[in-house]
């Protein structure tokens, strides 16, 4: 049973993971919060359904279309939103409440196009589940493992190491002065709210073979991400996944072998006592003050 | 300081818009197809209340307004949408035929998002404001308890549409169910475990009223029956990851699961039971429906439910005529089926209000609810419905359906096939 619990646990957290590591690359390149993040996941199950299942297309191209599809999605929400706020010189709990209404208006934009049917998502692989250590675990999960930890490596890469990733960071640090040394912030800060919303996309075209395609997909697991991305060192691309896969240990142990009544609960309050005892999370994340 | 006046005032009228906005969100138009509800801007809901609003004041005197409360948005959507949709067709067929005793039938729509406290909310504004002479809903049974009292001492006939016992324990005389009431199906279920010899079942429940209620009623049957409750889990509404319940159900080492969910975590719970080793029979609390056996595929097989009917993927496969009526009709209206059986208990509902009101030769609500307890015979989906108990509830027998090879088949068909075997083989009941 206990080694049965930590595959599924690892294979949750990892989902967990490739959403905060969404929330990590929007703090770390514009020092903003995003709340769309698991709406998005949903919308990415719905069009990668809709390229693979409707429209037949080969799943790697589905798969490519709807991750670009979310990046549009995202760099349109920070231009003509987040952007526009931004300029008005607001305080960063309004760009929180922007995100928060843009939550909502997307799940009923998401029920308004597909309806609130929950659809079958096809599966990808032709052998439906692998024998791992002796517990079977469905193909697309392990899938789901590969894409978060290459998706974590790659992320940690382009931000450290490439030349837009550092102007994506110093825009973060201090907009101003990055503007100075010639740093489209805009631009920088578009992208980055476009490749979380692809991350995120690409979690739900992921998850779909998993767990199906319905509105409510993303609402829970988004709010986990977040949950994960601070357990991590909020901003930090190795401690969103590490994050991620230690709060889904934890869900998936606690209703193992405490209760799954109040799982929710004692995860959340690992959540609080991260934030009580080591704000920095497990990565040691500074955040950024202003 | 004149801009820092500014935003406050900024701040202020957002604030005031958001909570007048928040406060119109039933929004109830007899136009609205759930699909459109959902899309509506802020702005055109508030436009289209207005319309609602002063219809439902000043109605012609030829009118009979019935309020439609149901989960429009969020987790229970799917089925909110099928009965309202379900409500508006029956709306249109009456009304074709003359309407109820002469008056037109004009259905309001509401969304309680399956919540309660919304619900009690919506009850109000349907009242007070809209006028409404008649309930069908909510299928969440947690909205039809705590909105129950509101309509039962307003005397306006409610049928609810949810399938926990606990609202019609209420002992409200305006309120009544035509369609399933777990406690009545699950001895149903429980006789079946004895005649096979289940000595050990684990319970997984969701944690809204119905779930809560029918697992609660499963230990008490289990009890009186000598068989044991293994293990008892439960989840949080939105949750998609069951692995730790489902690895302590299985190391708990029952014979049989029973379900007590609802919506899309059914073909969850049945994949991860699948997957995890376990392909005994499972009972579901109500219909597995034809969604979650598309979306599960084979990890449905050996999935059990005692309830009077089944959704289906096309018309073909139903054999029931009434039935074949109905889906013919819904498709042509919504060029869709029905996946959730919540539009056949909100039909149901609307037949039975129907017989109801012509029973009494009125759409006064004491008359109706006088003539509820004299009707019998009523021919719905379900079957024959009768409520001559005087316990408001209409349908007293149901049918064990299983699902073997992916397909819908009553359980006497599927004794002694060879799925049955393999399913009873993995149950150890052989």
């Amino acid at each position: 049973m206990l080694l049965q619990i930590l595959v599924s646990g690892f294979v949750l957290g990892c989902v967990y993971g490739l959403i905060a590591l969404g929330y990590s690359l929007i703090y770390k390149s514009s020092g903003l919060m995003n709340f769309v993040q698991g709406d998005v996941l949903t919308l990415g199950a719905f069009l990668g359904y809709t390229f693979y299942s409707l429209l037949g297309l080969p799943y790697w191209l589905s798969l490519i279309c709807t991750v670009l599809t979310a990046f549009v999605f995202g760099l349109f929400m920070e231009k003509f939103v987040i952007r526009k706020l931004l300029r008005k010189s607001v305080l960063a709990i309004y760009i929180v409440l922007a995100t928060i209404a843009i939550q909502y208006i997307l799940q009923n934009a998401i029920q308004a196009i597909w309806s609130t049917k929950m659809l079958n998502y096809p599966q990808i692989f032709p052998v439906p589940s692998v024998s791992v250590a002796g517990i079977m675990v469905q193909s697309e999960s392990i899938f789901c493992i590969v894409m978060s930890f290459v998706c974590m490596a790659g992320l940690q890469f382009f931000m450290k190491y490439t030349r837009f990733g550092t102007a994506m960071r110093a825009a973060a640090m201090d907009a101003k002065a990055a503007q100075a040394c010639g740093i489209n912030t805009s631009l920088s800060t578009g992208i980055s709210w476009g490749i979380a919303a692809g991350m995120a996309a690409l979690a739900g075209i992921l998850l779909g073979p998993i767990y199906g395609v319905f509105i409510m997909l993303g609402s829970t697991i988004g709010r986990k991400g977040f949950a994960g991305a601070i357990m991590g060192g909020y901003g930090n691309m190795y401690g969103a996944i590490v994050g991620g896969i230690l709060l889904g240990l934890v869900e998936t142990l606690v209703a193992g072998y405490l209760s799954s009544t109040y799982k929710d609960m004692i995860a959340y309050a690992l959540l609080l006592l991260f934030l009580f005892v080591k704000p920095t999370g497990i990565f040691n994340e500074r955040a950024i003050t202003e | 300081m004149k801009r820092d006046m500014k935003r406050f005032l900024a701040a202020t009228m957002s604030l005031a818009m958001a909570a007048a906005l928040t406060a119109c969100s039933g929004g109830n138009t007899a136009e609205t197809t759930a699909a459109q509800t959902a899309a509506a801007s802020e702005a055109g809901d508030t436009a289209k209340e207005g319309e609602t609003a002063q219809e439902a004041v000043a109605p012609e005197g030829g009118e009979f307004i019935i309020g439609c409360p149901q989960p429009l948005t969020g987790t229970n959507a799917q089925p909110g949408e099928c009965a309202l949709n379900a409500v508006k067709l029956a709306e249109k067929q009456f009304n074709e035929q003359g309407g109820i005793n002469g008056k037109k039938v004009v259905v309001l729509s509401y969304d309680d998002q399956g919540l309660p406290e919304e619900a009690v909310k919506l009850a109000t504004r349907m009242l007070q404001v809209d006028k409404c002479e008649a309930i069908i809903g909510s299928c969440i049974s947690s909205c039809v308890l705590s909105s129950g009292k509101i309509y039962n001492d307003s005397k306006i006939p409610t049928f609810g549409t949810g399938t926990s016992p606990t609202w019609m324990q209420q002992g409200w005389d305006y309120v009544f169910r035509a369609c399933q009431n777990n406690d009545f199906a699950l001895p149903l279920v429980v006789n079946k475990w004895k005649e096979l010899g289940v000595a050990r079942v684990a319970t997984f429940a969701g944690q809204d009223d119905a779930a809560v209620a029918g697992v609660n009623t499963i230990a008490q049957l289990c009890k009186e029956a000598g068989i044991e409750i293994t293990t008892s889990e439960s989840y949080a509404e939105g949750n998609t990851d069951f692995s730790g319940q489902v690895a302590k159900i299985i190391s708990s080492d029952p014979q049989v699961v029973f379900i007590s969910t609802f919506g899309p975590t059914q073909p969850l719970i049945a994949k991860q039971l699948r997957q995890f080793g376990f392909n005994g029979l499972c009972f579901t609390k109500d219909l597995y429906q034809v969604d979650a056996l598309q979306v599960a595929g084979a990890a449905s097989n050996g999935m059990a439910f005692a309830y009077p009917y089944l959704t289906y993927s096309s018309i073909d496969e139903c054999d029931d005529p009434f039935i074949k009526d109905f889906l013919t009709a819904y498709e042509a209206e919504y060029g869709v089926l029905p996946v959730s059986d919540c539009a056949y208990r909100a039909y149901d509902s609307m037949l039975v209000l129907k017989a109801a009101a012509e029973a009494a030769g009125s759409t006064d609500g004491e008359a109706i609810a006088q003539a509820m307890n004299t009707l019998s015979g009523i021919q719905t989906l379900a079957g024959m419905q009768d409520f001559t108990q005087g316990d408001g509830e209409g349908l007293h027998e149901f049918n064990i359906f299983v699902i073997d090879d992916e397909k819908y088949t009553t359980w006497d068909k599927w004794d002694g096939t060879e799925g049955y075997q393999a399913v009873m083989e993995a149950s150890g009941l052989n």
